[in-house]
């Protein structure tokens, strides 16, 4: 169980100011929802988060997880999840194959992984599909095999960038139920960031609201 | 992984063109140079023959091109259409040359096909079927050699054009499949490919390779009559070789320019007034036989003239009219190959070589650009810098740097010659397809514990690998083809497959040049195989996997 907190952050870009100065702090199993349209820097927050944020951007702040501060860590040591709009499987290996990857930082033994994979695949009733190409997958168990490759890896915090965008309706329930199901489950902090008004009221948790440039909570 | 600065490429690539250019200018810019210059007998002529081939061969390849791409695209033929295009496009323009020779002169199939029975000839006639004195040969060869370059470059921009709705809503709109076609999706496709018809022009205009086997010779075309200076073993010939470069850089310009200018103010005045003259007929259907006819007829006379060159390269004995060697035997390929063999050992290292570091320098480079396409731009606009200049232009000048160098006549010279001409095609397959891969697979990667270089050598270069062996296969058949940057850097001390089948060509040896000519073809030919048969063979249970 860790807490996810935010100190100051802020993202400017050709000298002006996008977003912040943000100062949260997110509580295991909390989920904080960041809504707004597009443009307004959200996406550059979760980047600036994961570590990837893009030298155009200038940001300022401190990032941490259970009072460790993590700003200045590489991507790999930062220990969070993301999951995108596109499941982003790799399309070169198969299901079991990006499931592996994402418990290449769990120290797991590797004659232990074929077992953990199996079960947790099984867990989310996908029975059997380790062998599979991804691109044979609908779009529904897509997301799932991309929750559970992030999970897998045992990230201390999420972030989710409009996740659920891309699914047609009745998916879209059931992964969104499925998705904040284990957020509590596992007592994850999450960062959801989204336009949509359904996500937020799904996340059940506190909302903040960014209308344009500079927007501040 | 560690990214390379674009000015790793640039360094390796533009500044030896643009240290060779101003050495070129340095030696050319002399008065005495250009009045000798001036005065050449048959400049004019030379000039003209030159102009014309190479603008009448790049209409003709390219109204062609269209026409076969749109006629295989609305009989859903368009990897038939590719697959045709290859053979013709992997094989270097001095083997096509030698081929059509083999073809089109008077001793050649075509001649021996109609004789004694329709001609009564029972001796090749005394008539100027090649090397004749308008350029009509070349034109053929140079359109026979740039239709499978141009069908590929249309077919790669089609993939990016919406042409099937377009198609639908002329159709809709109640115009015939050819006036929807040439009023909606060609002018999309040509506004892609107008540098790559610029190449076409420019070396239309400027080639020396095809003009030894193909072009007139009294005068020849002006690049060889520069050619022919340069190589004089008087050096007082010289300085005018180096005026003579830089008129041809001013002509192949002011053609260049025409041809804008004339596109703009004319074709394309015209073309929109027929767009939306309301005219909904046009007497063109795109799946009828006589469209079919223009692009068959061009890639069939390319794998012709291949045949030609293979069955002379084994014909023995082989006396006018008979359509068949007396006897086929492979002792002349035999005993050849020991004699081609340091020739083949050259090309292919060079080749190889050429095209590793071509790969590892561009993917270094497009790596730290994936997310940058103004500069992604800026730096394909520079490498492509080499294929929109006349050779000669600025090889002349970049044998003297290389002199300076020490590095001229070295292997490692020419193969940084090659390096200018075949970056540029690594450069637009590897860069554009990295830049489409969607930046989130890294991110996810690394979230998900992996170093940068495990992210690239795992998640992306994997995904990039069908691209990588498609840039291998190119990047060596360019490697291959090269005769001018050989030539210049390697100062007649490497020899290559090319250089060995253009001197065979020139001292009328037939079937050694034949020999030459189909190891020529072969050779770039097998690595395409090959990396044809590994992309097919990796990932084949990976529907998803970029193509």
């Amino acid at each position: 169980m860790s807490t996810l907190s935010l100190q100051a952050v802020s993202l400017a870009v050709d000298g002006k100011r996008l977003l912040g100065p943000l100062d949260v702090e997110i509580a295991p199993g909390q989920v904080l929802s960041i809504a707004g349209r597009s443009g307004t820097g959200k996406s550059s927050l979760l980047a600036y988060l994961c570590g990837v944020l893009p030298p155009v951007f200038v940001a300022s702040g401190r990032v941490l997880i259970d009072g460790e501060d993590i700003t200045s860590l590489p991507a790999e040591r930062r220990g969070l999840g993301i999951l995108f709009q596109d499941d982003l499987l790799f399309p070169h290996l198969d299901v079991g194959g990006n499931l592996a990857f994402g418990l290449r930082r769990t120290g797991v033994p590797a004659n232990e992984r074929g077992r953990l994979i199996a079960a947790a695949l099984a867990s989310f009733d996908l029975e059997g599909f380790g062998p599979r190409d991804p691109a044979t997958l609908s779009g529904g168990q897509r997301a799932r095999v991309s929750l559970l490759r992030t999970l897998l890896s045992e990230p201390r915090a999420l972030l989710l960038d409009e996740p659920f965008a891309h699914l047609d309706d009745e998916t879209r329930s059931s992964i969104r139920a499925l998705v904040f199901e284990e957020v509590k489950r596992r007592g994850l902090p999450t960062l959801l960031v989204t336009h949509d008004a359904e996500d937020v009221a799904a996340a059940q948790g506190p909302v903040i609201r960014i209308d344009g440039p500079g927007g501040m909570p | 992984m560690k990214t390379a600065p674009p000015g790793a490429l640039l360094l390796v690539a533009v500044v030896p063109v643009m240290a060779g250019l101003i050495a070129t200018l340095a030696e050319g810019l002399s008065l005495p140079a250009w009045r000798e210059l001036l005065s050449e007998p048959g400049l004019v002529q030379a000039l003209l023959v030159s102009v014309s081939s190479g603008v009448v061969s790049t209409l003709v390849a390219l109204a062609v091109a269209h026409l076969a791409v749109a006629t295989a695209f609305v009989r859903h033929r368009q990897a038939t259409l590719r697959l045709a295009a290859l053979p013709t496009l992997a094989t270097p323009h001095v083997a096509v040359a030698i081929g059509l020779v083999l073809l089109l002169a008077p001793s050649g199939l075509v001649m021996r096909a109609l004789s004694p029975w329709a001609t009564g000839f029972e001796q090749p006639p005394d008539w100027a079927t090649v090397q004749d004195p308008f350029g009509l040969a070349l034109i053929v060869g140079l359109v026979v050699k740039e239709v499978p370059f141009l069908i590929l470059v249309l077919l790669g921009t089609l993939a990016q054009v919406p042409a099937e709705r377009l198609m639908t809503q002329g159709r809709v709109l109640g115009y015939g499949g050819g006036k929807a076609w040439f009023v909606a999706v060609a002018p999309l496709l040509q506004r892609q490919a107008r540098l790559a018809t610029v190449t076409v022009l420019v070396f239309g205009i400027t080639n020396v390779e095809m003009a030894l086997a193909l072009g007139p010779t009294r005068p020849s075309t002006f690049s060889l009559l520069v050619w022919s200076w340069f190589t004089d073993a008087d050096l007082a010939t010289r300085s005018k070789a180096y005026a003579g470069a830089l008129l041809l850089l001013l002509v192949t310009a002011g053609v260049v320019a025409a041809t804008a200018a004339a596109s703009r103010y004319l074709l394309a005045p015209g073309w929109q007034a027929w767009a939306s003259s309301g005219d909904r007929a046009l007497s063109l259907r795109l799946n009828g036989r006589a469209m079919q006819l223009w692009g068959r007829a061009v890639l069939g006379l390319g794998a012709v003239a291949l045949i030609a060159l293979l069955v002379r390269s084994v014909g023995g004995t082989w006396r006018f009219p008979a359509v068949w060697p007396a006897q086929l035997s492979l002792s002349a390929w035999i005993q050849s190959v020991e004699d081609m063999q340091p020739a083949v050992t050259a090309s292919v290292t060079l080749g190889l070589a050429a095209t590793v570091i071509a790969l590892a320098l561009v993917l270094a480079v497009a790596e730290g650009l994936h997310d940058k396409p103004v500069a992604r731009g800026r730096v394909a606009a520079l490498l492509l810098v080499p294929l929109v200049l006349p050779q000669m232009a600025f090889l002349f000048g970049l044998q003297t740097v290389l002199l300076r160098l020490e590095l001229d006549g070295s292997w490692s010279g020419v193969l940084w010659s090659h390096l200018l001409f075949v970056l540029p095609y690594a450069w637009i397959v590897l860069a554009e397809a990295r830049a489409q891969l969607a930046p989130g697979y890294r991110i996810v990667a690394r979230t998900l514990g992996a170093g940068p270089f495990t992210t690239w050598s795992r998640i992306l270069l994997p995904q990039l690998l069908r691209s990588i062996l498609v840039a291998a296969g190119l990047c060596f058949a360019v490697s291959m083809a090269l005769y001018l940057p050989t030539q210049f850097a390697g100062g007649g001390r490497i020899v290559t497959v090319t250089t060995e089948a253009a001197v065979a060509m020139s001292s009328g040896d037939l079937r050694s040049a034949a020999s030459y000519g189909v190891m020529q073809a072969l050779l770039p030919l097998a690595l395409f195989a090959v990396t044809a048969w590994v992309s097919r063979s990796v990932f084949t249970r990976r529907r998803g996997m970029p193509a």
